[in-house]
């Protein structure tokens, strides 16, 4: 087994371990929106259908849980808000209801909380897959890489409890992989017809996954080049199945609903509170925004319960500014060629680098979009940026690498690893065990 | 070919800040309800441009009188001018004359307001030529600089024209000058570079003292960067680098003696409040960001790191190198507040200099990606389509800036204009007052209906002192009224100032009053109504039985002459201290029936001088001293000196320098 495979079994190991962590330690249904996707599962796992909004409620059984949820008042009938949601996460989820249903809903939801484990290291293993394809000789990547996503607070949570999230993010890492072999091998069939799968069963779990497309239109151009009769072909084989696995799901939205989306439904259910903080441009230019989704994207555990501290969030910020700047380093200063000879890193060839903008539009489409929602629905959250979390790993990596210099690379990887394990100690001692009695 | 293009973008960037500002000379005309129309200049009339206008309206009086102005009588009692050094106003009055004085300060003031936010285009031009780096980066740097308005304190067009804090940003500005000038002079020796550079950093000391900071950081950077490496054995020896930057800094400081002479010698006598503060490092670094967009930080981050990445590029690594001392510094000066360590410096004020070479580093970091631009894979992007880009975006973004910014973010926003009625009643209101008060007396001014200070252009449009209920700055924290001198300027009620304690203290004869005092002062027993402006914003009250700014106990003054730096009274008394309502300083000297008399400082900033009984010939003036010569003297010296290496002076040999 190569080294750094057998380093990627060890964080795997770690992973599961400290995922347990997450999982036992945060109270019941105290994750976003816990409480209305447990209630989805159930409609789906004993009434075998999908829930429908302003229709269904949310079961009084839950009723203890309450202020976890949206628009649950207690005495009146909480909406379920997540019903709009694609059916796929709850179907995957069911047998582990059925198998459970026995035991009373706050152990059922610890055990849904386990099974999302399996989901988040598949998306470490992508993001170890991804490195490796990007870079394949690269041991700095392929350690710090999968080690980057394994150890990003937010991530992990979502993969500690009974949501759709990791899901859609693994689904979506898988597509980012598959793409960036599919740049390499020219947009080969079976590359497209995998991408059209994953297209798929990712449109069926979460609508996040439309954020993929203008990447695969990208793609397809950087890999095939000015050849729009062989970006019709790619189109096709990528559409066909997308479209087979999740056209019924988009019949059965437009069917109910009279949209795609069920969105206009929810921004009913929210009209007293629900008020965007301004236009498209408004929210991109914004600061305030831009920095919430920061403090989101590393604390905010809870429905925005648990805050970082300034000090701890200005060490992530100084930590994730020096990684930008070894970004920019990277792409603006060239590498001689004695130096390139010895680090094939520093002269990506042509497809390399078009797979490193690949990843960078990722970044930047996923931003785009929480903005967007963010026009519509004040609740946009960091989270929708999720799915692309291996593509920033990858780039912050390099630009992390980029910074340290080669003969040093082996403790410089070793040091990034114990920075983020600190950065979860220090999570868990001074601010998720203290917080335990206030949930 | 490309340099042409290049040149015409800024011009097209000129045309439309020239064309949004409105920065011609022009007058405005405004209609009353009765047909008649007045021209007024159309000029800013947000919050400090007044202050701006009038100083450079003083100096320009001053100057046609044949006097060099070192006491500003008109300002809340008066304060001497080292204390708000005249950079500005200097260049103001210089600017009137190459107009040859066809328009009034106030135009003038506009067209220099509007020629202080292209000036950048400049610096980035010299930034950009001495780091061997392309025209287009010199464009980008002003495209952003233009498209970043920043806020109050942060330096663009919301400090500079919203807000009208004009001498800090000249200052940075000029202090910025430097760096290039500097790195160029130590690293090559020119001393026609070295009359230049110590021209830019007196001007920047003379404009605003705060530069020091900037200079300092900028000289710290230049011996970094130039200085030999013991490791490399490359650069000046370290020998010749302190000599080049002593001589610029000693030619500099002389011509900036008058200030720092004076400041050196009265600093324990100046007060500044500090109205804002960072209040943690969060606060800062939210500042620095908006100062100049979150996306250009990063890159400027970048722009700093990546200069010592590529070969060349000594002004780009100075920059860098300054900017991480001067936030080092405005963090400890921001850290210092209530120590005895520059009480005077508010440390958010310190942010335009700072903003400039953000932006030159940003531009810089974004020119070095863009020229590397490649999409790879298999579409070949053609050389240079990252930079056609990037200037075409920007230049849309200048030219049509409603299809990419939204509103909040823009700049070159319409700034509020004197051509509207409230000015009229107000320069007819202040004409009427000063006639109504009786010679030896104040004029107050209290309310505004332009932006925050309208009080302040009174000096502009009439002589002698005035007082005012909100007076913007001040130099000392003793001036008597209902006010918290630690952190304000205003007074907490203007109703405050009409009592008639305040009056008597302050030797006020009349006042213009506008806005909610109105009413107040037309019920006051104290007042007596004269006039209201024809669109009814202003009246004109007198005092009933003023207090003259001098008085003396017995039968009293008889006769007084109020001028600029001078005070004149006779009369007889029953002997003992004259009060004289007007700032005390060292510099006031006084004689009593010709003979040299002590001139005390009283509990409220004014002056007490002993008067005996009889018959009494008081005069006081404020004079120059030894000192004072001595420094204008040798501002004279650096000026000529600095003017004759701009005209005269000769390349050494760089060679002979370098290991």
């Amino acid at each position: 087994m190569k080294p750094s495979r057998t380093l990627l079994v060890g964080l795997l190991c770690l992973y599961a371990a400290k995922q347990m962590l997450f999982v036992a330690w945060f109270p019941p249904f105290t994750g976003h929106d816990e409480v209305a996707h447990f209630a989805y599962l159930r409609i789906v796992a004993t009434e075998h259908r999908v829930p429908v909004l302003m229709q269904d409620t949310m079961p009084e059984d839950l009723g203890e849980f309450r202020r976890f949820a949206l628009d649950w008042e207690e005495g009146a009938p909480g909406p379920m808000y997540a019903a709009n949601h694609p059916p796929l996460y709850y179907a995957v989820m069911t047998p582990v209801y059925w198998l459970s249903a026995h035991l009373g809903p706050t152990t059922q939801q610890y055990l849904l909380r386990t099974a999302a484990i399996p989901f988040g290291m598949l998306v470490v293993m992508l993001a170890y897959k991804l490195a490796k394809a990007v870079f394949p000789d690269d041991r700095f990547l392929a350690v710090t890489v999968p080690a980057g996503v394994a150890l990003q607070p937010q991530i992990s949570y979502e993969a500690a409890m009974v949501n759709n999230d990791i899901v859609a993010i693994a689904i979506y890492s898988a597509l980012l992989y598959v793409l960036v072999l599919a740049l390499r091998s020219g947009f080969a069939a079976r590359h497209c017809i995998g991408m059209g799968v994953l297209v798929g069963v990712g449109l069926l779990t979460k609508g996040t996954t439309l954020t993929i497309l203008p990447l695969l239109a990208a793609a397809s151009v950087l890999a095939l080049g000015w050849q729009p009769w062989l970006w019709m072909r790619a189109a096709g084989l990528v559409a066909v199945p997308a479209i087979a696995i999740s056209g019924p799901w988009y019949l059965f939205l437009y069917r109910t609903y009279g949209n795609l989306s069920g969105f206009p439904q929810i921004q009913q259910l929210q009209q007293s509170w629900n008020f965007p903080d301004g236009t498209f441009l408004e929210l991109l230019y914004g600061l305030d925004f831009a920095t919430m989704r920061f403090r989101e994207t590393w604390g905010e555990f809870g429905w925005r319960r648990l805050p970082l501290g300034d000090g701890l969030l200005m060490s992530i910020g100084a930590a994730i500014l020096c990684a930008l700047v070894g970004l920019m380093i990277y792409a603006a200063v060239p590498a001689d060629r004695i130096r390139a000879a010895e680090d094939p890193v520093l002269l990506p060839a042509r497809w390399q680098v078009a797979a490193l903008w690949l990843l960078t539009l990722s970044c930047i489409v996923s931003y785009l979009a929480v903005v967007q929602f963010g026009t519509s629905f004040q609740l946009t959250q960091a989270r929708y940026f999720f799915p692309t979390v291996n593509a920033a790993a990858v780039l912050l990596m390099l630009g992390v690498r980029t910074l340290v210099p080669r003969r040093w690379h082996y403790h410089g990887g070793a040091v990034t690893v114990v920075g983020l394990l600190g950065l979860h100690a220090i999570l868990f001692t001074s601010y998720i065990i203290p917080f335990y009695p206030q949930w | 070919m490309v340099g042409r293009i290049v040149a015409a973008l800024f011009v097209f960037v000129f045309v439309v800040v020239i064309l949004h500002m409105d920065a011609l000379p022009t007058t405005g005309s405004v209609l009353a309800a009765d047909g008649q129309v007045w021209q007024v200049p159309d000029t800013f009339a947000s919050m400090d441009h007044p202050f701006h206008v009038s100083r450079a309206e003083t100096l320009r009086q001053s100057l046609a009188h044949g006097e060099m102005p070192q006491w500003f009588a008109d300002h809340q009692g008066g304060y001497p001018v080292e204390f708000y050094p005249l950079g500005v106003p200097w260049m103001e009055v210089g600017l009137w004359t190459l107009a040859l004085g066809m328009w009034p300060m106030a135009a003038i003031h506009k067209l220099f307001v509007t020629l202080v936010f292209l000036a950048p285009a400049g610096l980035f031009y010299l930034m950009a030529r001495q780091d061997g780096r392309p025209l287009v980066m010199a464009w980008m740097a002003f495209a952003l600089l233009v498209l970043l308005p920043g806020q109050q304190l942060q330096g663009g067009y919301t400090e500079l024209v919203y807000m009208g804090l004009i001498s800090n940003v000249a200052a940075s500005i000029a202090a910025c000058v430097v760096l290039p000038l500097l790195s160029s002079f130590v690293s090559g020796g020119s001393w026609r570079v070295a009359g230049a550079a110590a021209l830019a950093a007196g001007l920047a000391l003379y404009t605003n003292p705060r530069s020091a900071l900037a200079l300092l950081v900028i000289g710290i950077a230049v011996v970094l960067v130039h200085g030999r490496q013991p490791s490399t054995r490359s650069g000046v020896a370290l020998g010749h680098v302190f000599t080049r930057l002593g001589a610029v800094a000693g030619l500099s400081a002389l011509i900036a003696a008058p200030e720092l002479l004076s400041l050196a010698r009265f600093s324990d006598l100046y007060y500044f409040v500090r109205y804002s503060t960072y209040e943690s490092l969060p606060d800062f670094i939210r500042a620095s960001t908006q100062a100049v967009s979150l996306p250009v930080l990063v890159l400027a981050l970048g722009g700093a790191a990546a200069s010592w990445r590529l070969p060349g590029l000594p002004v780009a690594r100075t920059a860098a190198l300054a900017l991480i001392a001067y936030v080092a510094i405005t963090l400890g000066v921001n850290s210092a507040e209530g120590s005895t360590l520059l009480p005077q410096l508010e440390a958010t004020r310190l942010m335009p200099f700072q903003r400039l070479l953000t932006i030159y580093l940003g531009a810089f970091m974004l020119h070095a990606l863009l020229v590397r631009f490649d999409v790879g894979g298999r579409v070949r992007v053609p050389p240079h389509a990252g930079v056609v880009g990037a200037t075409a975006v920007l230049a849309i973004a200048v030219l049509w800036p409603a299809l990419l910014i939204p509103v909040y973010h823009r700049s070159l926003w319409p700034v509020e204009s004197t051509a509207q009625p409230a000015m009229v009643d107000f320069a007819d209101a202040v004409t009427r007052a000063r006639a109504t008060a009786p010679t030896g007396t104040a004029v107050l001014v209290i309310g505004t209906e332009i932006s925050q200070h309208q009080q302040l252009w009174a000096p502009s449009i009439a002589a002698g002192p005035f007082f005012y209920d909100d007076w913007m700055w001040y130099w000392h924290a003793s001036h008597a009224g209902v006010y918290e001198p630690c952190c304000e300027s205003a007074y907490a009620t203007r109703g405050s100032a009409l009592q008639r304690g305040y009056l008597q203290r302050h030797a006020v004869g009349a006042i213009a009053v506008a806005g909610d005092a109105r009413p107040v002062a037309a019920a006051s027993p104290e007042l007596e109504w004269r006039h209201t402006g024809p669109f009814d914003t202003y009246d004109v009250f007198a005092v009933r039985q003023p207090t003259t700014i001098v008085t003396w106990p017995g039968a009293g003054v008889i006769d007084m002459v109020v001028d600029r730096e001078r005070l004149q009274a006779r009369g007889a008394g029953a002997g003992g201290p004259a009060s004289i309502r007007h700032n005390w300083h060292p510099r006031w000297q006084a004689t009593v029936n010709g003979e040299a008399a002590t001139v005390a400082r009283t509990g409220d900033g004014y002056m007490s001088v002993p008067v005996p009984a009889g018959s009494v010939e008081l005069a006081l003036s404020y004079r120059r001293d030894a000192v004072d010569w001595i420094g204008l003297g040798a501002a004279g010296a650096g000026w000529l000196l600095a003017f004759g290496l701009c005209a005269i002076g000769r390349k050494d040999s760089a060679a002979g320098d370098r290991a």
